[in-house]
């Protein structure tokens, strides 16, 4: 089990490393030191003097890999790759652009999203099992039929379309909600439901296929039959059997719901104006800030690696047959 | 049914509710508290580099320059502000002897401000200036682990102070100045290179602390570029002396009257030198505890709260007596604009600012009252709304029955088409046959393109937009509106009004630059023009696809280059642009700022300027040094009407169009002038809190009713679910067909 964990943990770290080399190596190739500078600097009147001082003072002013400039292992050292990049791998977040600490940012705004992820994930994963339980009661009839329908269109509909739809529903014609905003505290929740609501309706169509075709492939097992055979209900059957027998591929999906929440539904938290991860990244894509771009890729990579890790350990759990080596 | 009971009177509970869906408490909403939108984060607060648009709703409010524009009056005024009136400046020529004020501009060699600053102007509260009894500073000698957990200048609590404010002092001014020289300051000034051409010395101490700040940080870890406090007092600058407490003086290089200008900008605005010391104590920058986070002035308000999503301003309390002004224009007492004459200022106790990405939401909030303006800093974004409301499409009866003020208003912005200069195709070209070629395509260019219907289509068909004639917008020195003002070689006068001239016009043209029917006549190809432009994405698509058209109609074949802005600058920079989109928002309102457009010293691939046709004419930037130093008058006017008329020969820029504003306001909002010049306006803002949480508790009655709807529509569906599954268990081996290896159950 030691060995298993130090194992993973050293491959977590190579991917970590070739994450942040290959954000470096993208954000580079779009952007350049001198257009940070001018986004940064405004549109009007800037003098190479103010872009040649601003790369100074925010360490772009050298070369991206090599400085050919430099003597012996300042060649390497001495180059933005190094200076602003390496950091991160000891947790040095550095600071935006703009000066402000981005440990500190990401303090500041990982409440917000957990505060819209935790629900969205225990509601989305609950009541697409559920949903996906449900069907399977009536399975093949019409009733199933029409849910799979449903789903279908539930999947097929991009989350744009139900956040603008569910914001003119509920915050604008029904006005049960505010459209958008946040307030840190118990004055959150108001802003919460409708963003949770959202999310959790984006998720379902998905989610539920999902589970219901784990649980028709577990229907078909032999322990399913030898349980109806011993006179259980079909709701004792689904429940206390399939259930847990489908836990793993339902633990696979949700784990990979997990991350994705944590690093900020983008989309969401932009339209919901939720000061969160999500609308941090956006911040930092929109002003090329290389140092939020790199923290927030890190912070996501960092975040998907540990879900597998615990997913790995999850499956342990759920299935004693599961040997972690 | 249970859970369906419980969750109709939960939600006919929040339907008791008077406002469901507020985003602030009621009780702030009926509160003397101004609401508007932000979306981006101001990326400058410090004067030194503050430049953007989007940030003037904060530097403006906090900071105070010398100058501003009388509020009502336009054209626009300048008038004192922290100063006691606009300086009239002495001239000096070489041998520092005095010149008459008539004396030409090449005899002079100083211009001489001498500024009188008004007594009594205190600093906002702020832990920088705290002191105790003894006169000690309070937090000038921190340590880190002092500072450590705090990260906003309220964590610094004044209630121990004796004091926490001081009066700004002329040499505060000084200070500032020599901030925009100093590599000390973490961002550096946008301005400097302008300004270091013509403040005296300004240069000079800007290149000696350079070389001292890059000797301070020579061998240093680049992790750890932790400098001490810069006494920037100490620094002797010539060219501006503080004489005493209230007498400024500032001495420029020859004659620039467009300087006044700058003074009303906030760039120069008093900065406490004890700021710099305190911010600049170690463990500091590392909370974001700088000054272009928190800023220190003496303005109206003061920033108090900030986070990703929020700002809020609050009245400064050491704020000095001013008022709300007591003239205008003809109408603007029936505006309602003079009925807070003589009251003290400012008339808000605070403003917040919500972050709003998206502008649907923010339109929304809008219309449902949660916003006062969509956005402090902007009046560009009012014409879908006027449209609507004119048209009677979309939103037009809420529009009424809100009684929204959609405010038009004329800005010196403009908008073109430019040239490139370079080019060999569309530039000036290198022999005087091919110069005379390349100058009829481009005026062929700029008829064929019809920017009465762009604005129509695109813009604004009832606001104050209007086709340019030349890059000096109306409501500036130098416009001449009527038969007067028409670029003769893109319109005619016809029936009392300027009218494109047809299109055959044009076609000729193009058969003297030698491309008839949009073919090269010497290769028989097409003519294929390549089209820069920096707007991306479907909503642009329809205004690329309209330029496509205009010069389809000459037979040319256009290709759109449409990129980011950061390709599209460098494209610019490099010259590798042949025709582009472009605008210019006026730094301030003088000939001067759009003229200067087209100098050949502010060539954009030789100088870096912000000459991106890279046009040069020497006839042309003769004019532009002797208009520049020109007063306002008929000498002036005769210089601009000559230049205006070169350019429109020459056709370096296709003039597309003055594109107006339209300002957006609640109906409770009063003392709303709309103006892109004047920054400092939140200041004469109003609101009536009463009848706006009245309005908003009106507009927001939550409908419950849905809900239940929507509850019954679930039990409807669930009834037949129950019955089958009731059926299905209640079903034996007998009337059960289970097949279980086909996976089928009926």
């Amino acid at each position: 089990m030691i060995n298993y964990i130090v194992r993973r943990v050293i491959y977590s770290l190579l991917v970590l490393a070739g994450i942040n080399f290959l954000t470096f190596f993208l954000f580079f190739s779009i952007n350049t030191p001198d257009d940070m500078a001018r986004l940064q600097l405004g549109g009007k009147r800037v003098a190479a003097e103010a872009i040649a001082r601003w790369k100074a003072e925010h360490g772009y002013d050298k070369p991206l890999y090599l400085n050919l400039k430099a003597g012996g292992t300042a060649m390497l050292t001495h180059t933005v790759f190094v200076e602003n990049s390496l950091g991160i791998l000891h947790l040095n977040f550095g600071k935006t652009l703009e000066g402000r600490d981005i440990a500190w940012e990401l303090g500041k705004r990982v409440g917000p999203t957990l505060a819209m992820a935790t629900p969205v994930f225990i509601v989305a994963v609950g009541l697409s099992i559920v949903f996906a339980l449900g069907l399977m009661l009536f399975r093949y009839s019409t009733l199933d039929t029409v849910g799979v329908v449903a789903l279908v269109a539930l999947m097929s509909i991009s989350s744009l379309f139900f956040i603008i739809t569910g914001q003119y529903v509920f915050g604008k014609l029904m006005a049960l909600a505010p459209l958008s905003g946040f307030s840190p505290g118990p004055g959150m929740f108001k802003f919460l439901v409708l963003p949770v609501a959202v999310y959790v309706l984006s998720q379902l169509g998905a989610d539920t296929r999902l589970y219901r075709t784990i649980f028709l492939e577990e229907l078909g097992r032999d322990y399913v039959r030898t349980a109806r055979a011993k006179g259980l209900s079909e709701s004792t059957v689904l429940l206390t059997h399939v259930l847990r027998n489908s836990l793993i591929p339902i633990i696979t999906s949700a784990g990979l719901l997990l991350p994705a929440l944590l690093t900020g539904a983008i989309v969401l938290e932009s339209f919901f104006g939720i000061p969160g991860l999500g609308s941090f990244t956006i911040e930092g894509i929109n002003n090329q800030d290389f140092a939020i771009v790199r923290a927030m890729v890190f912070f996501g990579s960092f975040v998907y690696v540990l879900t597998y890790l615990l997913t790995d350990f999850a499956y342990a759990w759920a299935d004693p047959r599961v040997r972690l080596q | 049914m249970g859970w369906g009971f419980r969750l109709f009177a939960a939600a006919a509970l929040l339907g008791g509710c008077d406002v469901a869906n507020a985003p602030y408490p009621l009780g702030d909403i009926a509160g003397n508290v101004f609401y508007s939108s932000f979306s981006e984060r101001p990326k400058h607060l410090d004067p030194v580099s503050s430049y953007s648009v989007n940030e003037t709703p904060w530097t403006y409010a906090t900071y105070e320059p010398l100058l501003h524009y009388h509020y009502l009056k336009r054209p626009y005024t300048l008038e004192g502000l922290t100063a006691t009136d606009v300086p009239i400046p002495r001239y000096l020529d070489k041998d520092g002897q005095a010149l008459p004020e008539d004396a030409p501009t090449e005899q002079i060699a100083t211009s001489i401000y001498t500024i009188k600053l008004r007594p009594g102007i205190r600093y906002q509260p702020h832990p920088s200036l705290a002191r105790n009894a003894a006169g000690q500073f309070l937090y000038h000698d921190l340590k880190p682990e002092q500072i450590a957990g705090k990260h906003s200048v309220l964590d610094f609590p004044l209630d121990r102070a004796a004091t926490s404010t001081r009066v700004a002092t002329a040499a505060d001014y000084a200070y500032q100045i020599k901030r925009l020289a100093s590599p000390w300051v973490p961002t550096p000034s946008p301005i400097y290179n302008l300004f270091n051409q013509y403040i005296v010395g300004l240069k000079e101490l800007g290149d000696r602390l350079k070389a001292e700040h890059a000797a301070a940080l020579k061998d240093r870890n680049p992790r750890d570029l932790y400098l001490p406090w810069k006494d920037l007092r100490n620094e002797p600058l010539s060219g501006v002396q503080a004489l005493d407490d209230t007498t400024l003086q500032i001495q420029v290089i020859g004659k620039y009257p467009q300087f006044k200008y700058w003074l009303a900008m906030s760039f120069i605005v008093p900065i406490p030198w004890e700021a710099d010391r305190f911010y600049v104590q170690r463990g500091m920058a590392d909370n974001s505890l700088n000054i272009n986070n928190w800023p220190v002035g003496t303005g109206a308000f003061m920033l108090t709260e900030q986070s990703a999503n929020r700002y809020v301003l609050k009245r400064n309390p050491n704020f000095r007596d001013a008022r709300y002004p007591s003239d205008g224009m003809p109408g603007d007492a029936e505006h309602g604009w003079l009925a807070d004459a003589g009251k003290r200022l400012p008339l808000l106790d605070q403003i917040v600012f919500n972050l709003e990405k998206e502008r649907e939401p923010a339109e929304a909030k809008l219309m449902q009252g949660y916003y006062d303006t969509p956005d402090l800093s902007r009046i560009d974004i009012g014409f879908s709304l006027l449209k609507e409301q004119m048209d009677n499409t979309g939103r037009s009866q809420t529009l009424r029955d809100h009684k929204l003020q959609l405010v038009p208003a004329n800005e010196p912005t403009c908008w073109y088409i430019g040239f490139n200069m370079l080019d060999p195709v569309v530039g000036m070209g290198d022999t005087p046959e091919q110069q005379i070629r390349n100058r009829k395509l481009r005026q062929a260019m700029s008829i064929a393109t019809d920017w009465e219907e762009y604005y129509a289509v695109f813009f604004d068909t009832y606001g104050p937009s209007e086709t340019a004639m030349g890059p000096v917008p109306p409501g500036l020195f130098g416009y001449r509106a009527g038969q007067a003002g028409i670029n003769p070689i893109t319109h005619i006068w016809k029936d009392g009004r300027a009218v494109r001239r047809p299109l055959d016009d044009a076609k000729r043209l193009m058969i003297d630059a030698g491309y008839a029917d949009g073919r090269d006549v010497k290769t028989g190809k097409p003519l294929l023009i390549f089209y820069d432009s920096n707007g991306v994405g479907p909503a642009y698509q329809a205004r690329l696809n309209w330029q496509v058209k205009q010069l389809a109609k000459l037979g040319i074949q256009t290709e759109v280059r449409a990129s980011d802005y950061n390709r599209f600058q460098e494209r610019m920079r490099k010259g590798n642009e042949q025709i582009y989109f472009w605008g210019w928002s006026a730094d301030f309102p003088d000939p001067e700022n759009f003229l200067f457009l087209l100098t050949t010293s502010q060539g954009k691939v030789k100088y870096d300027g912000e000459n991106a046709s890279n046009y040069a004419n020497p006839e042309y930037d003769e004019l532009y040094v002797k208009m520049r130093a020109l007063p306002d008058g008929p000498e002036r006017q005769k210089a601009i009407d000559r230049m205006l008329s070169i350019v429109r020969e020459d056709a370096p820029w296709s003039f597309g169009i003055f594109p107006g504003s339209v300002g957006i306001y609640q109906q409770w909002v009063h003392n709303a002038k709309p103006t892109q010049v004047i920054q400092d306006r939140s200041k004469y803002l109003r609101v009536d809190g009463p009848l706006r949480a009245q309005k908003v508790t009106e507009w927001n009655k939550p409908k419950v009713w849905p809900l239940g709807l929507a509850l019954l529509a679930l039990g409807i569906l669930l009834w037949p679910a129950l019955r089958l599954y009731q059926r299905r268990e209640a079903a034996n081996a007998r009337t059960t067909r289970i097949a279980v290896a086909s996976g089928r159950m009926s």
